[in-house]
């Protein structure tokens, strides 16, 4: 399938994406290249959101399934530029790996299903019915799933394959993650004389020591641990001078299991703080989501609640048994696996319940990482992939 | 003495100085504002100095040096909703002047102010000497590193700081130490936390033990050397994805007679060695805080945040001129059976062993909280007290 002209065009077209920064909130040029590569690949249609999300659609005859693949176009930062031996956004290749900002998360992936969805147009459009949505969303570094659900309403699709690098495994799942605000509250007072006063870093404390005594994560086979982490506290006013004060909050990193909703994971530490509110008349607490707030290039705001849900399905599922055989169609025999981190399936998956399965080239810890890069052999293996998923999905009996 | 005219030219610069907002290192409004009441009222000499403390003198001719003090700054509002009153608008209630700093210590500064305008429409023949009132910058920020300054150029004799000491002469207070101890963990992804260790868990165990364990020691008159935690964060900041690698908890020391920078330290580091015994994987350390301030002039103004305790004996000639003073005004000679929040007097008291008591107006445990205010009433007292120590310290007659 991949002819030698057409892996060219795959790696340079990789480069192409690597060479557009797009952090979070500035995708604006990435977003109008991979809408030039699709408008010259022959895609039937291509449009953007109100996000700046970009789709593009090729119509195999008539009727048949939707299939959307979706990758987000915008990477982290580079956090120290003195580790990198290579120019984060040159896209140098060396030793049969493409190095730069993104090469791993996720636009090695992203490149690859634009072609791939071009290829099958090419190569086997008497044989199948149904339409491929390639989408390249905005802001998903720090809003998984946010910008997803717009995508979702325009494209309606039957299922969706995300792009995240899996090692050329096929994801059936993930934990989610969710962040959990906890703020006590006391009152001001001369630090001098603390008995007039109430202090909220103590009244934290015993928040945060009845928690880790009483709270104990649920357990998924495959998924692991729903654990509750602390990443961050601090006391207000701060610093404090001669004051005792009057306010402390804590974020704690909450990854989910399945089926575990808002509701519940603040019902269960305020069960266990009203515990020490019986006992104590002066504890005063609120548990709550964290909310994000950020712009998208186009103007459009994008706030949210910090909640993506986890999600999986079972190996025997129509849509991963579709995805399989396709993959084995172009002979791939990949294992199957969930995800470690969070993406975007939380929202197809976890909150459209629509059947998701994840699978891209390269690895997970290569994601975030200095140096990052993406090896050419993945990222071909990959576009064959894609290939190989459409076709099985298209050619399933069912796929729900 | 107080006529009704001076009660409320004494009220109208309260207020007046409790609607200019003067946090620490942001004075200069409020100075530029002092330092023109002074020549106003008739001051001889008013200095602003390197770090912005306003320094104003009545000359009374030869004689001793009286420095009153009182500060310029005041802490934050804190949270504006637990306020009912607008927090810089020095509006009268009740009898009652409402703000940040209004007990803390304004009412102090323009009861100092009025006093010593008023002593010399009074009894400029009848007194000797020196009256300087000094408005002393970033007392909210540092203890007693604005006040060297000022001691080392006005040469004061004998100090009345203005802390609020509900008119009775405090003759000494306690000391403060601010400690910081940090928690040491190890870094992992928040999803993978078994591979780090969390330095903001740990330290919430420490300074459960801490709190648990430390027992203060007494002093029959100062109270006691307590250890209360003030502020607390982990590193790094506004983290998300990450467990905290450091975690930094800030505690205040208040300090009694004789405890010296090494016993603070080394009570504290027994503290930790205890504690490591019982919290596994706890690393931590402690130190004494110090940092770097800029003030509004820009100069720099650095120091450890570590002031010594001091006391007077009951019948230290200074202590016995300032009650007889309050006896003249018909005030109650009133001795504190205790000491009061303040550290203001620290250097001077503690550091440079000049006699040195507090006397405001108002009550300590209306500072620092929301709706801080002071009554009109005890300004005035303040106002006849300030006014009856110079009196007393000053005469030519002593």
């Amino acid at each position: 399938m991949l002819t030698e002209k057409r892996k060219e065009r795959l790696v340079k077209f990789c480069q192409d994406l690597i060479r557009i920064p797009s952090l979070s909130g500035q995708e604006k040029d990435v977003a109008q290249r991979l809408a030039e590569e699709m408008k010259a690949l022959g895609y039937d249609k291509v449009e953007f959101d109100r996000y700046g999300n970009v789709m593009g659609t090729i119509v195999l005859g008539r009727g048949g399934r939707k299939i959307l693949f979706e990758g987000h176009m915008d990477h982290v930062g580079i956090s120290d530029i003195s580790k990198w031996t290579v120019d984060p956004f040159g896209a140098e290749i060396r030793d049969g790996k493409i190095y730069g900002r993104g090469t791993t998360d996720m636009k090695g992936n992203l490149s690859a299903m634009v072609l791939a969805a071009a290829f099958v147009k090419e190569d086997l459009s008497g044989e199948l019915d149904g339409e491929i949505t390639v989408a390249g969303c905005v802001h998903e570094e720090c809003f998984e799933g946010v910008a997803s659900e717009e995508i979702a309403k325009i494209t309606q699709p039957d299922c969706v394959v995300i792009g995240e690098p899996s090692g050329l495994t096929l994801k059936r799942g993930q934990r989610g993650r969710a962040e959990v605000v906890l703020e006590t509250y006391g009152k001001n007072a001369h630090s001098s004389n603390p008995s007039v006063g109430i202090n909220a870093i103590k009244k934290m404390n015993r928040a945060l020591l009845a928690i880790e005594e009483g709270f104990t994560p649920k357990k998924h086979p495959i998924l692991g641990e729903g654990i509750l982490e602390v990443t961050d506290i601090i006391s207000h006013p701060y610093p404090g001078a001669s004051v005792v004060p009057d306010r402390c909050r804590c974020t704690f990193d909450r990854r989910l299991l399945e089926g575990e909703g808002k509701d519940e994971v603040l019902g269960q530490l305020e069960e266990l703080l009203s515990k020490i509110e019986r006992l104590d008349p002066q504890f005063r607490y609120k548990v709550s989501l964290a909310v994000g707030e950020d712009k998208c290039y186009t103007g459009e705001p994008i706030i949210a609640e910090r909640f993506a849900p986890g999600w999986i399905f079972p190996e025997d599922h129509p849509f991963v048994a579709a995805a399989l055989q396709g993959l084995r169609s172009v002979g791939q025999e990949p294992e199957i696996s969930h995800y470690y981190f969070c993406t975007n399936g939380s929202y197809y998956a976890g909150k459209a319940g629509l059947p998701t399965v994840g699978f891209g080239g390269s690895l997970e810890r290569l994601a975030h990482v200095d140096d990052e890069y993406i090896e050419i052999d993945h990222l071909q293996k990959a576009c064959e992939g894609y290939f190989g998923i459409t076709r099985g999905a298209f050619l399933a009996k069912e796929v729900k | 003495m107080l006529t009704s005219g001076r009660k409320e030219e004494l009220v109208k610069l309260c207020s007046n100085l409790v609607r200019i907002p003067s946090l620490s290192g942001r004075e200069r409004l409020l100075a530029a504002f002092v330092r023109d009441t002074m020549l106003s009222l008739g001051f001889d000499d008013v200095q602003i100095d390197y770090y912005g403390s306003v320094i104003g003198t009545m000359d009374f001719g030869k004689g001793p040096c009286l420095l009153f003090e009182a500060q310029l700054d005041h802490v934050d509002v804190g949270n504006p909703f637990q306020w009912h009153h607008y927090p810089f608008g020095g509006f009268i209630e009740d009898g009652k002047i409402y703000g940040r700093g209004a007990t803390d210590q304004k009412g102090a500064l323009a009861a100092m102010i009025c006093a010593a305008s008023f002593l010399k429409e009074d009894l400029f023949k009848e007194l000797c000497g020196r009256l300087v009132v000094s408005a002393t910058v970033c007392q909210e920020k540092f203890e007693g590193v604005s006040s060297m300054l000022v001691a080392e150029k006005y040469q004061p004799d004998f100090v009345v700081t203005g802390e609020a000491s509900d008119l009775a002469i405090e003759r000494g207070q306690r000391g403060r130490a601010e400690i910081v101890m940090e928690v040491t963990g190890k870094q992992a992804h928040s999803a993978r936390p078994g591979y780090g260790v969390n330095a903001a868990a740990l330290m919430a165990r420490l300074v459960n033990f801490i709190t648990d364990t430390f027992k203060p020691a007494r002093d029959s008159f100062l109270g006691e050397g307590i250890l209360e935690l003030t502020s607390l964060i982990s590193y790094p900041e506004n983290a998300t994805g990450i467990i905290p690698d450091s975690c930094r908890a800030t505690f205040d020391r208040r300090l009694l007679p004789g405890e010296t920078r090494a016993d603070v330290l080394s009570q504290i580091e027994n503290l930790l060695d205890e504690a490591s015994k019982r919290i596994p994987f706890l690393n931590a350390r402690a130190w004494i805080s110090s940092s770097e301030y800029q003030c509004y002039t820009g100069a720099t103004i650095s120091g450890e945040h570590f002031a010594p305790a001091w006391l007077l004996p009951e019948d230290h000639p200074f202590v016995r001129s300032c009650l007889e003073g309050l006896a003249r005004l018909n005030l109650k000679p009133r001795l504190a059976d205790g000491a009061g929040f303040g550290t203001n007097g620290c250097y001077y008291g503690g550091v440079a062993g000049i006699p040195t008591v507090a006397f405001g107006p108002s009550k300590e445990s209306l500072a620092h909280v929301s709706d801080e205010y002071i009554e009109v009433e005890e300004i005035c007292m303040g106002c006849s007290g300030y006014y009856g120590i110079a009196a007393q310290v000053l005469s030519s007659r002593n």
